[in-house]
């Protein structure tokens, strides 16, 4: 080994990163060049200094008093939350605030979420058209359209957090499979999804710069979507299939909001519900899952036929 | 109705033990990747309440500070993604890496400050790499799982950050007089 060969290597010798071999090659050469065994001890030290310099820096100091809230507050979640192990973050608050809301959230997740839905027409409709049998001592309307909504929040919930945990973190538990090979193993409707959504996302020239992504099928909390990623306007578009039991013609265009960014709007169709989830203005969302959802009929009604 | 289970009380031990420790590491870290300490603060709890949530996928004793670290990066990514910030770049330090055909001598003599100044004077690109593996000493494979790219680019993004660090370090050097040692 020659001196420029050590200088090459000296860094990966400093962090024991080389293979064996080398590294007795590198011993062998230190042994016999004073200079080497110079530059060897100046970089060491360097690398030394720069740890120290930064480790002890005040800048890098954690405040104490930070630590014990953090501590304090994480542990006063498990303390209050049924499911704190649970694998949607429901709270997805960026910031420090996100505990101080986060059991607030809980509570608007078990009594009030339902405000955040857009379903004023809904509701009447779902009344009148929906087959459910309710007993008939209850108030019929009330019982029907809470169960319809109690559902598609669920639904809406898994859409979202298919969305956060696959498109943006990339962090689901199972592997997504191609719409090919989930429409060989589950249903039909998956095969060409990809390029029906393609071509309805892309009719409209005033909808700005779109981009497809990826398009797959997955899994989150249990529900298979069809998930085909866009771009548009530089932010992450989740459009979302799923099949459903809800019943036929039960909701309208509703619209979720989150948290501080991330909006979802969803359409019911015969056996299919349609999602659009980003980042996108509330407005934007509904204008595509609209825009969509005729094409996505068409694609699942001519499966049928 | 609330209470902790005994299986809730075992996993909050465990993270206790295990997880809670190392938030100065993190929080040095997410110090150094937003260079923000409103903002690292966040990004600390952020990543411990993430951490908390998903503890149950943890394997004890394996390397808690590299997994937690991993979650410290997917909470900024997913900020920085809300704020329009993540862009897709051209990789391009191969080849800058390659213009750069001078090795610098290292100064003598330095103070802390002086090496705190020239790595803030590095492009953040090339100092993270330097932070996680000369700083952090996490290895080549785990900067490279941290920031989602190939360990080449790790190696070239280390090779040029040490050389830019040095010539920072050497500039400074020069210009107070201090004597360089190659």
């Amino acid at each position: 080994m020659y001196c420029k060969d050590f200088r090459q290597l000296l860094d990966s010798y400093i962090s024991d990163e080389l293979l064996i071999e080398t590294n007795h090659d590198v011993l062998r050469h230190l042994e016999d060049c004073g200079d080497c065994r110079h530059t060897l001890t100046a970089h060491r030290d360097l690398r030394m200094q720069l740890r120290n310099a930064i480790v002890t820096s005040s800048n890098t100091q954690i405040d104490p008093i930070f630590v014990s809230r953090v501590k304090r507050e994480l542990h006063q979640q498990v303390l209050n939350s049924h499911g704190w192990m649970s694998s949607w973050d429901l709270s997805g608050v960026f910031g420090s605030r996100v505990l101080a809301l986060g059991f607030g959230c809980l509570l608007i997740m078990a009594f009030g979420a339902l405000l955040v839905f857009d379903k004023t027409n809904s509701v009447a409709r779902i009344a009148n058209s929906s087959p459910i049998n309710a007993p008939a001592n209850v108030n019929t309307e009330s019982e029907i359209a809470r169960s319809v909504r109690v559902s598609w929040q669920q639904l809406t919930a898994q859409a979202v957090g298919d969305h956060e945990n696959c498109a943006i973190d990339h962090k689901l538990k199972e592997e997504p499979i191609s719409l090919d090979k989930a429409a060989k193993t589950y249903e039909a409707y998956y095969n060409g999804l990809e390029k029906t959504v393609d071509d309805a996302m892309k009719a409209d020239l005033t909808a700005g710069n779109v981009q497809l992504l990826e398009s797959h099928m997955c899994i989150y909390d249990g529900r298979r979507f069809a998930h085909i990623v866009f771009k548009q306007d530089g932010k992450v578009v989740s459009v979302l299939v799923t099949d459903t039991d809800l019943p036929t013609g039960s909701v309208d265009v509703m619209t979720a909001k989150y948290d501080e960014n991330t909006n979802a709007a969803g359409l019911h169709f015969g056996h299919y519900a349609l999602f659009v989830v980003s980042d996108l203005p509330e407005a934007d969302n509904v204008t595509l899952a609209k825009k969509i959802a005729p094409a996505i009929r068409l694609h699942t009604e001519k499966l049928k036929a | 109705m609330f209470g902790l289970g005994r299986e809730r009380e075992k996993e909050w031990a465990a993270f206790e033990a295990e997880a809670l420790p190392l938030m100065p590491d993190v929080f040095r870290v997410a110090q150094w990747l937003v260079r923000d300490r409103t903002l690292a603060e966040d990004l600390t709890q952020e990543t411990f309440v993430q951490a908390l949530k998903s503890f149950h996928r943890y394997t004890p004793d394996t390397n808690c500070r590299a997994w937690l670290v991993t979650i410290l990066y997917r909470v900024n990514g997913k900020r920085r993604m809300k704020l329009g910030q993540l862009k897709l770049v051209e990789d391009t330090e191969e080849q800058i890496a390659s213009t750069v055909a001078f090795e610098p001598p290292i100064p003598q003599s330095l103070t802390d400050e002086d090496i705190l100044a020239a790595i803030e004077r590095v492009s953040p690109k090339f100092a993270q790499v330097v932070l996680l593996a000369d700083v952090e000493e996490f290895a080549y494979k785990e900067v490279a799982e941290l920031l989602g790219i190939p360990i080449g680019t790790v190696m070239s993004r280390l090779h040029r950050g040490r050389r830019l660090l040095r010539q920072e370090l050497s500039g400074y050097a020069e210009g107070f007089g201090i004597a360089a040692e190659g």
